[in-house]
């Protein structure tokens, strides 16, 4: 009886304990929560890096979206415009730029040309992040007074505005104090901020949240109705996010969220979800190098033999909302060369049978092997799927699942490179060369992006033909008649474009993020954190 | 006199007892080092192509395996690594981009504090659970609370985590569901990285109470499964110590149950449990990562499974020899705890040796 006696006492003094944690937490704790009302909390796989010339990942995007400026920015489809820049021209072999010159950083330095050519500089000698858009064709930036800088091409290069759309320009002055051993002052810049953004830095862990305040010298204003400042948060698990959403502890979620808790915040009360056109895409890649792929009619056989239906299915998110929508070939909407004539091949399997008697291979001779990325769970699905299809034409399919690493490995070789891939790939830039010339030309072959090791005389002539073009007119119908051509040759099944689904709170607004006229094809430029509302 | 001598013989052979401990711990240490470098390189994919991510170019992943020394022989690749690890660096993370012992340094802080919390819990209810569950032998109470940590073993602290979150942090509203602090509230001055600790030492009350406020639920749901475990070992070890002819005597003399179990019972029980506590609190800090996800505890757990799907070789090391370091370290501890608290088994070690 003690015992029991004793282990009430201490239960009893816990629970007084508890009332009296819980009189000093109402008056210590709800006036942080209340400080913080006007800030956007958005979270995402860990970690974040915002160095912005190491800065690769969607996190990393996002944290330099609003921490950073560019001299140009995407502007709708594959098209550019200014921002830093008040405009640009080309003269013979260079391209020249005309900057503002009411741009201060964070520190209050002005910007100027020196700052671009310097950002430029780094971000191409440091060789990280995306600095693989800063093609061999860009010569040298050199800067032409305070406010011109001038960038000299080696060779034609039409994707270069694009490009320069990738390159955040730092506070030279700032960042060469904290340059030690020739290390770019990298460490430094992994945790400071350099910029000029709509927001800047407080604070930053890049494995638990990165914290973002209002920058009030913005040289475009920040409206009084965006958010103060932005949590961005790493790691969060679906079931907490969830929660977070429900009680206004979060605003918008990483779009990794599984389809039946997208399905729960379509339904709240609270919570809403933002479904983002992209130029996303699925690719289900079939390996062109190993029999029975290596025939052009095999692998149309399978491309007739897909239930594209079944597989967008799989995507439904909630009512009158799936995140797949049919796919206009190589080539995904909102890009330059989209023909929206151009359809799949939907499931015909009287063609499919067509196609496979012309191919010089048995199936029964041969198993398909199907890989999925381990961990990504409806890609397991479509392996099924597939497995079912393409077996209604006699071929043995052996399901694969593999680590991305595993699958980045076996790619590089053809003889063990799976038969099919699926790999979901958008392009870094707003220009179509940036997805199309690392996936088909053959001197790329054999990465994620172009596990078909297509080798293909006229696509390779046509890619490099774009690249050269500098009339949008002309590149637009090289993109059209090579979107035409790889959908001959029959590489890639494109079973979907996919729409980008996040799941937010009531409280926030994002026009980018729910009206598709306003949505840019780079899913990071819609989370300008300056576009939003938050309503109170 | 005599006393003393012996006092000081005794000394002398746990000073052997504690040198030989650590003296084993650095080649446990320098075991585990070698066994986890070369497991990590066998997991498939080049770290190098990871880091710098799908779109980088052959020559930048080349840069980068040359810098690592990814293109030496294995075995000079752990001599190389050795040398830096006597210089206490053990890299940079591929996944961070900052030195491992920094992102230690910082995570590993959250993960002792929850581990700590969870401990104290899985102690104290642990034990009185079980003395309780002895104190009622095959009566109701011990029946129910037989059914419930049953409950508890089987069911997975990740399903115990999202089940409280609901309960107390959604429905109920009494606790907080992500992070070490409430929003907007400056942590305290780093001493330990305990945000409990450092708030207490820097006099800092009301971030006290929010470190504990946010540490109960995460604390609770890792404890689970540990509190239904000792508990039955507890119950067990004591109801195989009332049995003991000395019970007995105790019991001739009038004693009462609960007295008994208190001052005579308790002591010797504890030992089976108090080793078990000890692997226990070792093993929730590599264990501990599906509760540092669901609560977004930064804490080195999740950190631990992040840099393994990222192969990121040192920091795999890092935290790998982190945390065989606790296990070393707590079971020393452990070993000295149980020579305290049931002074025969110490005697016995000591004529061992």
């Amino acid at each position: 009886m003690k015992i029991i006696g004793s282990a009430a006492r201490t239960a009893y003094m816990l629970g007084v304990s508890a009332l009296c944690l819980g009189g000093v937490l109402s008056t210590t704790v709800t006036p942080a929560f209340a400080n913080e009302d006007r800030y956007v909390r958005i979270d995402e796989k860990p970690s974040g890096e915002i160095d912005p010339h190491k800065a690769r990942d969607f996190a990393d995007s996002i944290l330099i979206e609003n921490l950073y400026d560019t001299l140009v920015v995407p502007a709708g489809g594959s098209s550019v415009g200014p921002h830093l820049a008040t405009g640009w021209t080309t003269d013979g072999n260079s391209v020249v730029f005309e900057l503002r010159d009411d741009v201060t950083f964070h520190t209050g330095n002005k910007m100027t040309a020196a700052d671009v050519v310097y950002s430029f500089n780094r971000m191409r000698d440091m060789g990280l992040g995306r600095s693989f858009v800063l093609g061999s064709q860009i010569g040298e930036a050199v800067a032409e007074g305070d406010y011109t800088v001038r960038f000299t091409m080696n060779e034609p290069f039409a994707p270069f505005l694009a490009a320069m759309s990738q390159v955040p320009i730092v506070d030279s002055a700032l960042v060469e104090q904290h340059v030690t051993n020739g290390d770019f002052a990298s460490e430094w810049l992994s945790e400071n901020d350099a910029g000029s953004g709509a927001y800047q830095l407080v604070s930053h862990k890049p494995q638990e949240e990165t914290v973002m305040e209002r920058f009030d010298g913005y040289f475009l204003g920040v409206p009084e109705q965006a958010p103060d400042g932005m949590r961005f948060r790493y790691g969060l698990a679906a079931p907490t996010v969830r929660t977070l959403l429900e009680t206004a502890g979060h605003d918008i979620s990483s779009p990794w969220l599984p389809p039946e808790v997208l399905v729960e915040l379509s339904q709240g009360e609270n919570t809403k979800i933002l479904a983002v056109p992209a130029t996303t895409q699925m690719f289900f890649k079939l390996n062109t190098q190993r029999a029975p792929l290596d025939d052009v009619h095999c692998r149309r056989a399978l491309s007739y033999a897909l239930d594209y239906e079944a597989v967008r299915s799989v995507m439904k998110v909630a009512e009158g909302i799936n995140a797949a929508s049919p796919s206009n070939g190589p080539i995904p909407k909102g890009l330059m060369g989209n023909d929206p004539s151009v359809a799949d091949f939907g499931q015909d399997l009287e063609r499919a049978k067509e196609e496979l008697a012309q191919c010089k291979y048995a199936p029964a001779d041969y198993t398909l092997e199907v890989a999925w990325i381990s961990g990504i769970a409806f890609e397991e699905r479509f392996a099924l799927l597939m497995q079912a299809n393409f077996g209604q034409l006699g071929f043995n399919v052996e399901i694969v699942s593999t680590p991305w690493a595993k699958f980045a490995e076996l790619v590089t070789d053809p003889a063990v490179n799976p038969h099919v891939n699926q790999v979901m790939a958008s392009p870094v830039t707003p220009d179509t060369d940036s997805l199309l010339y690392n996936s088909y030309h053959s001197s790329r072959a054999g990465t994620w992006q172009s596990a078909e090791w297509l080798d293909d005389a006229e696509v390779d002539r046509m890619l490099d033909e774009a690249r050269g073009a500098s009339d949008p007119a002309v590149r637009e119908q090289i993109y059209r008649d090579l979107s035409a051509r790889i959908v001959e040759l029959a590489p890639t099944i494109f079973p979907y474009n996919l729409m980008t689904v996040f799941g937010a709170n009531n409280r926030i607004s994002a026009p980018r993020l729910e009206d598709p006229a306003q949505t840019l094809p780079a899913i990071s430029s819609n989370f300008a954190v300056r576009k939003m509302v938050l309503r109170d | 006199m005599r006393n003393s001598a012996l006092q000081s013989m005794m000394s002398r052979i746990y000073a052997s007892q504690l040198t030989q401990r650590l003296v084993q711990s650095v080649f446990v240490l320098f075991g585990v080092s070698a066994l986890i470098f070369f497991i990590a390189r066998v997991i498939p994919g080049d770290p190098a192509r990871l880091a710098l991510g799908p779109n980088a170019s052959p020559e930048q992943v080349a840069s980068l395996r040359e810098q690592l020394n990814l293109d030496e022989p294995a075995l000079t690749q752990y001599f190389l690594f050795l040398r830096d690890l006597f210089h206490g660096d053990l890299g940079i993370s591929l996944y961070s981009g900052r030195p491992v012992v920094r992102d230690i340094l910082e995570q590993l802080p959250a993960t002792v504090e929850l581990v700590l919390f969870s401990a104290v819990i899985m102690i104290v209810a642990g034990v009185v659970i079980g003395a309780v569950a002895t104190r009622y032998q095959n009566r109701a109470a011990d029946y129910i609370i037989r059914v419930l940590s049953l409950a508890g073993i089987v069911v997975p602290s990740f399903v115990w985590a999202i089940v409280l979150m609901l309960i107390l942090a959604f429905w109920l509203d009494l606790l907080p569901i992500a992070g070490r602090l409430s929003q907007g509230m400056e942590p305290p001055r780093h001493i330990t990285g305990l945000y409990t600790v450092d708030a207490l030492l820097t006099g800092n009350i009301p971030v006290f109470f929010d470190a504990i406020y946010h540490i109960a639920l995460p604390a609770f749901a890792l404890s689970i499964a540990s509190i239904s475990q000792e508990s039955r070992l507890m119950r067990a070890s004591l109801v195989e110590t009332m049995s003991a002819p000395f019970i007995e005597t105790a019991r001739a003399y009038g004693r009462t149950e609960s007295w008994i179990i208190r001052k005579w019972a308790m002591r010797p029980a504890l030992v089976p449990a108090l080793t078990v506590v000890g692997l226990d609190i070792a093993s929730k800090i590599g264990n501990a990562f599906l509760i540092e996800a669901v609560f977004a505890w930064p804490g080195i757990a999740r950190y631990g499974v992040e840099v393994i799907l990222f192969k990121d070789l040192n920091a795999i090391i890092g935290t790998v020899l982190v945390i065989s370091l606790a296990f070393i370290l707590i079971n020393i501890i452990v070993d000295f705890l149980v020579g305290l608290v049931y002074p025969k088994i110490r005697l016995q070690g000591a004529t061992d040796v």
